[in-house]
């Protein structure tokens, strides 16, 4: 862990990194010098940043490098081992309805149908209501991802795709703030992902006010495509080594961004980030444990 | 997600179906052929076919009284066991605390054989009815309560997130979440309790019943009627299998998904 890793991030984040001692904006995410350790191993090492109410934030990196994690601690579900995470200028420590999670498969609980599953949500977000409200707010949920026929089905009936769209519903019918989502469309094929990534951005671009989205992925495309910043993980221990503002219009047009200069340029830096971090970790190494050597 | 698979036409199926009965054909047929080869003398401790047939046929009606005494034991005392062990298990499969306290205990006791129980739960209880359902409940309920255990141990971990993120109370935890994703370990549970079932009623009735499957068998051997002692085995096993087959149907239907 070298210490010109520590200024990449200190530079990338720029501002943001002393934004911390002043008051947060209402509703705004942040995660001032978070470490987390499990079993011994450092998972996350020195996390701050922030994302501001509404804003899209896609959060990049390689398998295992703890994004996971990472969105779990910001859900509430794990608790730092040093550092804090800050929301609506309060220190987080449980979970709660204003921050749902979606999973990268099998969100919605099996044994309840489509609709009792997303009736749950809103009987939990507006506890008052009687049932047959209920039950209309979840049909209205459920047209809002097309799945209007689908309520009586159970989970394990639908197709993968339609199973994600209930799962991003059910999360918006707790009422939900913050959308944490885990690779949720990362079990999908290429047609289903890019569908579902469209409807995403159509959902969070119509609600009044905008939710704000953390989307983990580690698909360069998908993190560009749907983030107003995208932000880079490193691995061995998760650290952020890079970070990106991503100002293409809204709405986006996902056959017409992918030829872009501006989208090609984009994905040179997020690889120039990674090959920064990989030379910085092997000049970390001693000499003669550098790999690849004489290639 | 899966279909049942369809295997081949529907002439193969029935092939498939009728080669389950091979076994029973050929048992079938050995027992015919020994009674009729078998020395006169010893076809009354070995009884024909026939003669167990019509001994079965015979004795059918004091049969049926015989399981419903026999159910009168099992139902309640199974019914209860399922209840507290299904109850009692998810709880404390759910509650960290609790199981520092249960588990060690139940490692102790869950492996005494119930046959052990019978004779003092027979001298302690005053009817012979309330001591045979108290063993039959104590047999089903550790193979049920320990599956429970397991089972709400088990519960993967995106539905407990998802119990966190939804501020479920304790009870809504039990009921929404632990419960339905235990049930197919209750149901396993359920399974091997029901066997047990069998077994420590007709075990406590060899004791001390004055009707029921057990005792039937025990009666008829006392006089030496062996027809119809093998009449009774035969009835009794059929019983056993009907009921086993029942709870796979319940199984099937309440676990409709994948798990």
């Amino acid at each position: 862990m070298s210490r010109e890793v520590d200024m990449s991030v200190k530079a990338a984040a720029g501002e943001r990194t002393n934004a911390g001692c002043l008051p947060s904006a209402p509703g705004e995410l942040t995660a001032e010098g978070l470490y987390f350790a499990y079993g011994g191993t450092m998972i996350l090492e020195n996390i701050t940043l922030s994302v501001s109410e509404g804003e899209f934030v896609s959060l990049l990196g390689a398998s295992g490098c703890g994004k996971t994690t990472f969105l779990r601690l910001l859900a509430g579900l794990e608790k730092p081992t040093r550092g804090a995470i800050f929301w609506q200028g309060r220190a987080l420590t449980s979970p709660s309805l204003e921050r749902g999670i979606v999973f990268q498969e099998y969100s919605l609980f099996p044994w309840l149908t489509l609709k009792d599953n997303v009736a749950l949500a809103v009987g939990k977000a507006s506890p008052g209501a009687t049932k047959s409200r209920v039950w209309e707010l979840a049909d209205g949920y459920l047209s809002m991802v097309g799945l209007d026929g689908a309520g009586k089905k159970y989970p394990h009936e639908l197709s993968g795709g339609m199973r994600q769209r209930g799962a991003i519903v059910r999360t918006l019918a707790l009422g939900s703030r913050v959308l944490l989502m885990d690779e949720p469309f990362g079990a999908l094929d290429p047609v289903n992902r890019m569908r579902l990534q469209e409807l995403l951005l159509e959902i969070w671009s119509a609600t009044s006010p905008r939710r704000t989205v953390v989307f983990v992925t580690h698909d360069v495309d998908e993190a560009l495509f749907l983030g107003d910043r995208v932000l880079i993980f490193g691995s061995a221990p998760g650290r952020l080594i890079g970070e990106l503002s991503v100002n293409f219009p809204r709405p986006r047009s996902a056959s017409l961004l992918f030829y872009s200069e501006k989208f090609r340029s984009l994905k040179e830096k997020i690889s120039d980030y990674y090959h920064r971090d990989i030379q910085n970790r092997n000049d970390a190494l001693p000499m003669n444990l550098t790999c690849g050597e004489g290639i | 997600m899966s279909a049942p698979r369809q295997s081949g036409s529907r002439l193969a199926r029935f092939v498939k179906f009728l080669a389950g009965f091979t076994l029973f054909a050929l048992l079938l047929l050995v027992w015919i052929a020994a009674a009729w080869f078998l020395p006169e003398k010893h076809q009354y401790l070995f009884p024909a076919p026939w003669t167990t047939a019509r001994a079965l046929w015979n004795s059918l009606p004091e049969l049926l009284v015989s399981t419903y005494y026999s159910f009168l034991i099992l139902i309640p005392g199974y019914l209860a066991a399922t209840a507290a062990g299904m109850a009692g298990g998810v709880i404390v499969g759910s509650t960290k605390w609790l199981q520092t306290i249960f588990i060690p205990f139940a490692r102790v006791a869950a492996p005494v054989p119930p046959t052990v129980y019978v004779p003092y739960a027979i001298a302690l209880l005053p009817s012979f009815r309330l001591s045979a359902i108290s063993i039959v409940v104590l047999a089903a309920f550790w193979p049920v309560f320990l599956n429970a255990v397991a089972g709400a141990m088990a519960v993967p971990e995106r539905h407990r997130d998802s119990a966190r993120v939804f501020t479920f109370s304790y009870l809504e935890y039990l009921r929404i979440v632990a419960f339905p994703a235990a049930l197919p370990f209750i149901f396993n549970g359920m399974h091997v309790g029901l066997g047990l079932s069998f077994i420590m009623l007709t075990v406590a009735e060899l004791f001390g019943a004055s009707y029921g499957l057990g005792r039937f068998v025990q009666y008829y051997a006392d006089f030496a009627d062996y027809p119809r002692m093998v009449a009774g085995i035969f009835y009794t096993g059929l019983v056993t299998f009907l009921s086993m087959t029942a709870l796979a149907r319940v199984e099937k239907k309440i676990l409709f998904w994948p798990h």
